[in-house]
C-alpha cells in the first residue's frame, strides 16, 4: 500500500484489516461496566411498563368515551411491536472479528496490468472489459421515450456502474458481470440491471430455479418462451427487495444472464422520485435475457 | 441479581468489548461507540427473552448496533480531518503506522452505508449474505458497495490529507 500524496493509491482489503486491527489497539478505554448495562436495561424495561401502562389506561379511557359517545372514531396505531432481528436470512451466529493475518490473503487472478488483481474486481483488461460492454449493451436496449441520466444519487450511488469479478474458486475460471443504469421517464427514475455468469458457474438449469437464485429474492415465477427457449421471470415479492422483477436464461454453453428492472434508481436512501410504470414489458424483459447480445465470455 | 440480569452481565462482558470494537470501526470515536454499544445492549436486554431463546444474540446486537449508527449519520472525529495541499511527510514501508492512520481517516470519509459494509465484511469477516441480511439489502448490493467502498479508500488515500 502507497499513502505517498498525489500517487494512486493501491489500498486493498488486507490493508483495511490490518488498520482497522492496529487502530482497534491504540488507547481503547477500559471495558464497559456489566453492572451499568444491566442498570440502564432495567430502566428501559421500566419505561416500557409504564409507557405500556399509559397505553392501556388510554385504551381504556377511548373505549369508555366511545361507549360514551359512538360518534367518536379510534385510529389504530403502536409501533408493531417487532424486534428488528426477527426477520429470516438471519444467521444464528457469525464469526467474531478475525485476528488471522496475510496469511489468509486469496490469491487473485492476473489483472490487465499483468500485476494480481487487488481483490475480486478487475480494473483493467479483458475481464474489465466485458463488464463495461455490459454497461453498453443496457443502455443500448432501454426503450424509446426514456432517459438515461448520469450522475450520483445523493446518497452517492452512481446512476450508471459496472463491474467484473472472479467468482468460484477465483482462479479466474469463472466471472461475474454486473452492470447497472439509470432510466427516467415523466419524472420517475429508475434503473435496469445485468448480470452475466460466465459458464462452469455452477447455477441451476431449471428456469425458475436459476431465477430464483438472482440475488436470492424471493416472488411468483413463470416460464416465458423466447422461440424455443425457456426464460424464467420473477416478479419480486414485495418488500424493501429493490429489485421489481427479473428474468434469467442460461445458454446452452453455461452462460447465465440475468435482466432486471426496478422502479427505484438505488438501494440506498436519497433515491429521487421512483417510476410509476417499468420501462420493460414481460416478453421483452425475457427476449432480451436470451439475446446474444448479454452472452459474455 | 435475577436470572435474566446474571445472563445479559454474563453475556455483556464477555461480548461488548468486540462490539465496541465494531462500533468504534464504524463512528471512529470511542464515546460514540460505547453510546451505540449501550443503545445495543439496551434494546437487548428489553428483548432478553426472546433473542435469547433463539440463541441469536451476536446477530441480534450487532444488527440493532448498525442500524442506529446508519440512522443517526453521525460522523466521529476523523470527519475533522480534511485534504489540504501541503502533505504530510512521504511515509516509509508498506502499511506504516502513518500508513493506517490515513486509511482509517479515509475510512471516516466513506458514505456510512458503505463504511458499514466495510466494517462487516472485512472486519467481522461476514459473508456477502450475512452483510446483506443485517443491511437489509441484496448480496449484490453488498457486494457492490464493498467495491465502491474500497475504491473511495483508494481514491481518498491518493489525495493529500493532513489534520487541520
Amino acid at each position: 500500500m502507497s499513502n505517498a500524496p498525489n500517487e494512486e493509491s493501491t489500498v486493498n482489503e488486507n490493508d483495511l484489516r490490518e488498520a482497522m486491527r492496529a487502530s482497534l489497539t491504540i488507547t481503547p478505554p477500559p471495558p464497559m461496566a456489566s453492572a451499568a448495562a444491566v442498570a440502564a436495561g432495567r430502566r428501559a424495561v421500566r419505561r416500557r411498563t409504564t409507557l405500556a401502562g399509559a397505553g392501556a389506561a388510554a385504551v381504556l379511557v377511548a373505549v369508555t368515551a366511545l361507549a360514551v359517545n359512538p360518534g367518536l372514531r379510534l385510529v389504530a396505531g403502536g409501533d408493531g411491536g417487532g424486534a428488528p432481528w426477527a426477520g429470516p436470512g438471519v444467521p444464528s451466529a457469525y464469526p467474531t472479528p478475525s485476528d488471522a493475518g496475510d496469511n489468509t490473503k486469496p490469491v487473485w487472478p492476473t489483472d490487465g496490468d499483468g500485476k494480481p488483481q487487488e481483490d475480486a474486481t478487475a480494473r483493467s483488461g479483458e475481464r474489465y472489459e466485458q463488464g463495461k460492454k455490459l454497461l453498453a449493451e443496457i443502455l443500448a436496449v432501454v426503450p424509446g421515450g426514456w432517459s438515461t441520466p448520469t450522475g450520483e444519487t445523493a446518497d452517492k450511488i452512481p446512476l450508471r456502474s459496472h463491474q467484473a469479478a472472479v467468482e468460484g474458486d477465483n482462479s479466474g475460471k469463472t466471472w461475474g458481470y454486473l452492470a447497472g443504469a439509470a432510466v427516467a421517464k415523466d419524472g420517475g427514475t429508475g434503473r435496469l440491471l445485468a448480470e452475466v455468469h460466465t459458464k462452469d458457474n455452477g447455477l441451476p438449469a431449471e428456469p425458475c430455479a436459476l431465477a430464483r437464485k438472482f440475488w436470492d429474492l424471493g416472488g411468483a415465477c413463470e416460464v416465458v418462451m423466447v422461440g424455443t427457449a425457456k426464460v424464467g421471470v420473477v416478479q419480486a415479492a414485495g418488500g424493501d427487495q429493490g429489485i421489481d422483477q427479473w428474468a434469467a436464461y442460461r445458454h446452452s454453453d453455461g452462460v447465465v444472464v440475468y435482466l432486471a428492472q426496478s422502479r427505484t434508481v438505488s438501494n440506498g436512501e436519497a433515491n429521487p422520485e421512483p417510476l410509476t410504470e417499468l420501462p420493460l414489458t414481460v416478453p421483452q424483459l425475457a427476449a432480451l435475457a436470451a439475446d446474444a447480445r448479454f452472452h459474455l465470455t | 441479581m435475577s436470572d435474566r440480569d446474571a445472563a445479559f452481565a454474563e453475556y455483556f462482558a464477555a461480548r461488548s468489548g468486540a462490539m465496541r470494537g465494531t462500533a468504534f470501526l464504524l463512528c471512529g470515536d470511542w464515546h460514540r461507540a460505547e453510546d451505540l454499544v449501550q443503545t445495543a445492549f439496551t434494546k437487548l436486554y428489553t428483548h432478553w427473552n426472546r433473542v435469547a431463546r433463539h440463541e441469536a444474540l451476536d446477530p441480534y446486537v450487532r444488527q440493532v448496533l448498525i442500524r442506529t449508527y446508519i440512522d443517526d449519520g453521525r460522523r466521529g472525529w476523523w470527519r475533522r480531518e480534511r485534504p489540504q495541499e501541503t502533505p504530510l511527510d512521504r511515509a516509509g514501508p508498506a502499511v506504516s503506522a502513518d500508513d493506517r492512520l490515513m486509511l482509517m481517516r479515509a475510512l471516516a470519509e466513506v458514505p456510512p452505508r458503505q463504511r458499514a459494509v466495510l466494517v462487516l465484511r472485512y472486519w467481522e469477516d461476514m459473508s456477502v449474505e450475512a452483510a446483506a441480511a443485517v443491511l437489509s439489502c441484496s448480496p449484490g448490493t453488498v457486494k457492490s458497495q464493498a467495491a465502491r467502498g474500497l475504491e473511495t479508500l483508494r481514491t481518498l488515500m491518493s489525495q493529500p490529507v493532513t489534520a487541520e
